[in-house]
């Protein structure tokens, strides 16, 4: 009888070892797993680094190209003819959206709610239809250049989503969306904050922010000017006759 | 005999309470470690998807890069030759023309049409999110009823007629695009898409072209008055 005691006593406690043995195994094999995942981010981080100059290397190449092809365009003599159209010209890139312009407007930050329902997650993020909402009330509230992010909108900028992020210009952008728009900063705020899209982000708790600011910068739109106008064949000589 | 069991029961006992501690410590390691891992598996997710935008902006950039060279060794070519000086600078103005919205333009592409008899469940973000499906399928002209959409153009609907560049729209809407006619069919009739959601209140079409035309905007609805150029000293 003492003996069969025993005997359960120590198999409880082999079994227990044992179990304890196995889960010491698989914990550390899932260490040297997160080890291996940890080597894997930095190399990706590494990567994104790369990428990021790279496109700050394109867009330096690129700044340094419009101002030589500026000079040689200003190089032609300066003739009354071409100095008016050289201010044509100026005037033509200021409308096209193809400057730099600065001005008092609005600043519009939108970004997911916190803690979003799982099960509803849907409900919680920011909408392409939100963001283009957004866009046609300050168009209609008289803004004069407006920026996503700092990609700046033309007439064929679209705002569409692409999985987890939102195309614009054919760039790909996450949140947080930052909106810039130059006009009436007065009209700008109030078209903005008492807006039928405004209230259905806050019902949700997504992040919004509104704010009045002087001289905001908005950059120049970015992309290759031929892409805009390839399919496109000019059909009358309406135009040219003022030339 | 009865102290020897006893001092046995003891260790026995012991032995089991270092065990249940180093059980439950084992737990609590392990599932600290499992939220670790799936916390940097979002990380590494999220530097994916980083890494996926900064790529194709990239390639946005190198192919506007190109563009910049070619032209640039047009111009090199005509250094120092006065006449293909003020060519090249009146067709790069005839180009900004186009951009601008300031030509008459024609094309392939499509024409959108919105049932006259539903004209008053047309809403201006019907007309938006056509436009913008347009937009996101490389549309290069857009016209709503013949006003052509610029980068300031509102669409707000008031009633039975919609606002386009500040200017009464009356139904039929009519929305011209020059654009891969057939891109844009797919794109407007993709399932769950589009036309499928706007069919629900209002009976929308799209027939292809090979002749679009669109006008262009008018001088005076370009409206600059609030923007300043930003000098580069560069």
């Amino acid at each position: 009888m003492k003996v069969k005691d025993n005997f359960i006593i120590l198999f409880i406690i082999f079994a227990i070892f044992g179990m304890l043995v196995t889960v010491q195994i698989r914990s550390t094999v899932s260490m040297q797993k997160q080890s291996a995942l940890t080597l894997d981010y930095n190399r990706l981080k590494s990567q994104l680094d790369t990428r990021v100059k790279e496109g700050e290397q394109y867009k330096a190449q690129i700044a340094e190209l419009e101002h030589k092809k500026e000079d040689f365009l200003k190089a032609s003599p300066g003739t009354n003819s071409s100095n008016s159209l050289k201010n044509e010209l100026d005037y033509l890139k200021f409308i096209s959206g193809l400057t730099d312009v600065t001005g008092d407007g609005v600043v519009i930050t939108l970004n997911d709610a916190e803690n979003p329902d799982p099960a509803s997650q849907m409900n919680y993020i920011i909408h392409d239809y939100e963001v283009y909402g957004i866009i046609n009330d300050l168009r209609d509230a008289g803004a004069q250049a407006i920026a996503i992010n700092d990609e700046r909108l033309i007439a064929t900028s679209e705002q569409i989503c692409a999985g987890p992020t939102i195309k614009i210009n054919k760039n790909r952008y996450a949140v947080p969306f930052e909106i810039k728009a130059i006009g009436d900063p007065d009209k700008l705020y109030s078209a903005i904050k008492d807006s039928d899209v405004v209230s259905g982000l806050i019902q949700y708790k997504k992040r919004v922010t509104v704010e009045q600011k002087n001289s905001i910068v908005i950059p120049k739109f970015m992309n290759d000017i031929n892409g805009l106008i390839s399919k496109l064949e000019v059909a009358d000589n309406e135009s040219k006759k003022e030339q | 005999m009865k102290a020897k069991r006893s001092s046995r029961n003891i260790s026995i006992a012991l032995v089991c309470v270092i065990l249940g501690l180093a059980l439950s410590w084992q737990f609590q390691s392990i599932r600290n470690n499992a939220k670790v891992m799936t916390l940097e598996n979002q990380k590494k997710d999220d530097l994916v998807v980083k890494i996926l935008n900064e790529q194709k902006n990239n390639e946005n950039l190198r192919a506007k890069l190109n563009e910049l060279q070619t032209q640039l060794s047009k111009f090199e070519n005509a250094r120092g030759n006065s006449d293909e000086n003020l060519k090249l600078l009146s067709d790069e103005i005839q180009k900004l023309k186009t951009v601008a919205g300031l030509t008459n333009v024609k094309g392939r592409g499509v024409v959108v049409t919105f049932s006259k008899d539903d004209a008053l469940s047309v809403e201006d973000d019907d007309l938006l999110f056509v436009l913008n499906e347009l937009r996101a399928t490389d549309a290069q002209a857009l016209a709503i009823n013949d006003q052509r959409i610029i980068d300031t153009s509102e669409v707000r609907g008031a009633g039975g007629y919609i606002n386009v560049n500040g200017r009464h729209v009356l139904p039929p809407y009519v929305i011209k695009a020059i654009v891969d006619p057939d891109d844009a069919v797919n794109a407007l009739n993709m399932v769950g898409g589009v036309f499928e959601q706007i069919k629900v209140f209002v009976d929308v079409s799209v027939q292809k072209s090979d002749n679009v035309e669109i006008p262009p905007i008018g001088e005076e609805l370009i409206k600059t008055d609030k923007l300043k150029i930003v000098e580069n000293d560069k």
